[in-house]
């Protein structure tokens, strides 16, 4: 995007771009999630079996093959869990941008007060913070 | 005995004397007020001066109507004001606008674009972003507004210099005026001599001798603050050889230096 147009992006522009993003993410998301949770269900019955077969014969291949499928098990239930943090997320966002009270106004009055001449509120990182007093 | 030529001569070169006097008289008159002016443009030098921050105008300043005064000092008062409007906008704004492009590209970034699981952000965290963006936003629009005030405080001083180049050359000018008419008083005061001299010789009875009790009269008179006319004090002052002013002053003092 052009400086410009970054400059001239519009409060209700920029929630009609987040909810575009949301929506995509809604419809990617639970799709992803069903092959993630599959991944995990298979993880899940690999690591099992595998702990069986281990305690059968604790051969040190037997131990490796265990070992292995137990860490994949970990990172696909990770996975599994990171995505239904996502459409949480992902859910909780959309409610709120998407909101017909536009409860995102309240977050302009930063944006109000620079423009009646007052500093912002973050810190410069100047030594002396950006005072200039 | 004279003779009528010389009585002639004599009455003319008295007129002379006095039309030069008349021109001398004349002549102080305008190199007082080139002096005067000089003085004024002096003033206004000082107080135009860039580095002046002084906003209080002298005086004889307020007084001033000439044209060339007048526009630096007006001019020196629209640089003050637009270098006071730049320092105003510049405290708030604490970053170059290059940093506030680059934060606005990044939270824009971070607010619209999918890059999938990880870039899901909990709503608090757009929240932020989004009031942040716009606050980033205000802040583009304030660097906007410190350049035009900058453009404008850059202009207000060029004014500025140009003003006070033009006071400047005014005042060599008034220099060179002062100069030349000084120059004129230098000859008229040398011809005026001379007249007097040429007047003497030609009519040395012109003037009776002033006695040195009469010049002690005047003395006294002087003294006493009275007033004394200009042919008394030279009376006075030619017989100030016979005497020695017990209490010399500035005027009496005739102790050579």
């Amino acid at each position: 995007m052009h400086t410009q147009a970054l400059v001239d992006l519009t409060p209700a522009a920029l929630v009609e771009l987040i909810q575009a993003k949301h929506r995509q993410l809604l419809k990617d998301l639970p799709g992803l999630l069903d092959v993630r949770e599959q991944e995990l269900s298979s993880a899940f019955a690999a690591a099992k079996e595998a702990r069986s077969t281990m305690n059968e014969d604790p051969s040190e291949a037997n131990i490796q093959a265990h070992d292995e499928r137990e860490a994949f098990r970990r990172s696909a239930e990770s996975r599994v869990y990171r995505l239904r943090d996502a459409c949480a997320n992902t859910e909780q966002s959309m409610a709120y941008w998407a909101d017909d009270t536009e409860p995102w106004r309240e977050l302009l009055d930063a944006r109000d007060r620079v423009d009646a001449g007052q500093a912002p509120r973050f810190k410069s990182k100047k030594k002396n913070g950006g005072d200039t007093s | 005995m004279k003779g009528p030529s010389s009585a002639n001569k004599a009455g003319l070169s008295e007129d002379e004397l006095a039309a030069l006097v008349k021109n001398i008289t004349e002549l102080k008159e305008q190199r007082a007020a080139v002096r005067h002016r000089r003085q004024i443009n002096a003033l206004a030098i000082t107080h135009a001066k860039r580095d002046n921050r002084s906003l209080t105008l002298p005086k004889q300043l307020k007084a001033s109507d000439d044209s060339v005064v007048r526009e630096a000092l007006e001019a020196k008062t629209a640089f003050l004001n637009a270098h006071a409007e730049r320092d105003s906008i510049s405290a708030t704004v604490p970053i170059p606008r290059a940093t506030i492009e680059k934060r606005l590209r990044h939270l824009l970034k971070s607010l619209t674009k999918n890059i999938g699981v990880e870039g899901v952000k909990p709503v608090e965290v757009e929240r932020a972003a989004f009031a942040e963006f716009f606050e980033f936003q205000a802040l583009h629009r304030r660097v906007g507004s410190l350049e035009s005030a900058n453009e404008a405080m850059i202009v207000a001083r060029e004014r500025l210099q140009q003003a006070l180049a033009l006071l400047n050359k005014h005042n060599r000018n008034a220099h060179r005026e002062e100069q030349a008419i000084q120059r004129q008083l230098d000859e008229s005061f040398k011809a005026a001599r001379a007249l007097r001299r040429e007047v003497a010789r030609a009519n040395p009875q012109a003037r009776p001798a002033v006695s040195v009790a009469a010049s002690e009269s005047l003395m006294e008179r002087f003294r006493a603050g009275q007033s004394i006319s200009m042919e008394e004090m030279q009376d006075m002052l030619e017989h100030s050889s016979l005497f020695k002013d017990p209490n010399p002053t500035d005027l009496t003092d005739t102790t050579e230096e």
